[in-house]
């Protein structure tokens, strides 16, 4: 079996044992809360370590009041 | 294989090999794209080169000038296959001769004999100043000691980083990487997915980068440890999270996947390309984000420009980096969407899960073609996998499942990563109504 028709059949198996009930989690939900489920909040996390780790990665900016980016155009093409 | 100095040769254009295989279009529009890269580094060179930037009380924090001092040595490194074209010369040349004192200054020296542990990667820029042919044996001799001192394994690094410091020894002694690199590329995301759902930002830029050393940016043909199509499925997956998060530094770096293994575009990655390019032409300049910080309004003159040119720079570079991997001579128009067409009904169908948050890619997608559209299904699936995932909604993502496993999009670890937290959550769920019972 290729790799891919592999991953298929994981899929196939999951939905067919019906381990996700539907109802349940519902009410798994209605009980704990919307939060409990999502993630957006830990969007990407946070880059940590030393200035050495950080080689070719950004820091992650929380823009709180943000400008359209033309506006720096000059700036950083000289143009 | 080859050894480094006439693979060099084949980069440089002098082993008879006629380059521009590409579109007579496509070529100038890439090319102009890395050139604009350069014109940037050469001012990040200008205004960051001597002192980094100093942002201790702003969110961007501060860094040393060795970090743009290498990812200027990098860019320069990757882009000097096309050195000779016209366009590039005068500002690779001249981006070159800035970097040069720079990178070898009495700074780098110092910090090269005082930190051995980390000798390698603050002597990137030398390393591949020497491999564009401008060596100092001064400074090699410096690091040589460095290199032999018993403090020099004392930094432990993850294992993309780990392939780093292989790709870099390589490069410094002339050598092909021994076997070394594909036993630590096995731990890497080489050799191991990383969560498509919930990692953090740095599994993405080791999943990113993991492939950027492995291959020495595309001049290394070795297989990966694993099947490309698979490892290609995940920076699919990668890719699509940073449009929706519109982080598009990361986007550009998940699209170098397809150089880098000399992959065919594929309709999503072809997607991604032309996302970046239209906000390019847009903004000038590929930035980071959607928005700027506004704090940029409050300064002026030179603290302006070094705030901008800080925030900035490095998605510039990634973006010049990847035009410059897109214009190998194997690898087609990264602009054309083409691939096998989904039904527009099941398009539309997906297309409406979708939330719209008014990022870049959604104003891309309504301007393409309906042909460009029908084959963009697998893409958008991974959008409302993730959107859904980030939404918690594990019902819908159940749905997603059973249209996927109808319309055969199933075979991606996406999915079954999808699969496998559904079943968690699913077990969760029945524990906790067994504790209520």
């Amino acid at each position: 079996m290729s790799n891919a028709a592999r991953k298929e059949e994981i899929v196939r198996k999951f939905l067919g044992s019906k381990v996700f009930d539907f109802n349940a989690f519902g009410k798994f939900v209605a009980e704990n809360g919307e939060s409990i489920a999502s993630s957006q909040d830990g969007e990407f996390g946070f880059v940590v370590g030393n200035r050495f780790i950080r080689y070719c990665i950004p820091p992650v900016v929380a823009v709180t009041e943000g400008i359209d980016p033309v506006a720096v155009r000059t700036e950083v093409t000289g143009r | 294989m080859r050894n480094l100095n006439e693979r060099k040769a084949a980069l440089d254009g002098n082993d008879g090999h006629c380059p521009g295989s590409q579109d007579v279009e496509v070529r100038p529009n890439l090319l102009k794209r890395l050139s604009l890269a350069l014109r940037i580094a050469e001012r990040t060179i200008q205004f960051l080169g001597a002192d980094g930037f100093d942002g201790s009380d702003l969110p961007e924090g501060n860094f040393a000038a060795e970090k743009p001092l290498a990812e200027t040595a990098m860019l320069l490194y990757v882009a000097r296959r096309h050195k000779s074209d016209p366009e590039l010369q005068r500002p690779f040349d001249k981006l070159l001769q800035d970097l040069i004192p720079h990178a070898r200054s009495r700074q780098m020296r110092w910090d090269v004999l005082r930190y051995p542990s980390v000798c390698l990667q603050l002597a990137t820029p030398h390393i591949l100043l020497g491999a564009l042919g401008h060596k100092d044996s001064d400074f090699d001799d410096l690091l040589v000691q460095s290199e032999m001192a018993c403090a020099s394994r004392g930094h432990e690094v993850v294992p993309y980083r780990e392939l780093e410091i292989i790709w870099l020894r390589s490069l410094w002694r002339n050598e092909n990487p021994g076997h070394e690199l594909e036993q630590t590329a096995l731990k890497t995301a080489l050799g191991n997915p990383i969560d498509l759902l919930d990692g953090t930002r740095d599994d993405a830029y080791a999943h990113t980068h993991a492939a950027m050393y492995y291959t020495d940016f595309g001049n290394w043909q070795r297989p990966l440890p694993r099947l490309t199509e698979e490892f290609l499925g995940e920076s699919a997956a990668v890719l699509a999270r940073a449009l929706i998060v519109e982080d598009y530094d990361l986007a550009a770096e998940a699209l170098m996947a397809w150089p880098l293994t000399s992959s065919a575009w594929d309709p999503t990655a072809a997607f991604g390309f032309r996302v970046l390019a239209s906000l390019e032409d847009r903004v000038g300049f590929l930035p980071a984000g959607r928005s700027a910080s506004k704090q940029l309004l409050q300064l002026a003159g030179h603290d302006k420009t070094k705030y901008a040119l800080a925030t900035s720079y490095h998605t510039a570079y990634v973006m010049g980096m990847l035009c410059a991997l897109s214009l190998k001579p194997d690898m087609a128009s990264p602009f054309e969407i083409a691939g096998p067409q989904c039904s527009m009904t099941l398009i539309e169908f997906m297309h409406g899960l979708i939330p719209r948050t008014g990022a870049q890619w959604e104003q891309v997608f309504q301007s393409l073609s309906p042909n460009e559209q029908a084959a963009l299904g697998p893409f958008l699936f991974d959008v409302a996998i993730i959107q859904n995932s980030r939404k918690g909604d594990a019902a819908q993502l159940e749905k997603l499942l059973q249209i996927g496993i109808q319309n055969g999009m199933t075979n991606s670890t996406l999915c079954v990563q999808t699969a496998e937290f559904l079943s968690r959550v699913g077990c969760l769920v029945a524990q906790d109504a067994n504790r209520s019972r």
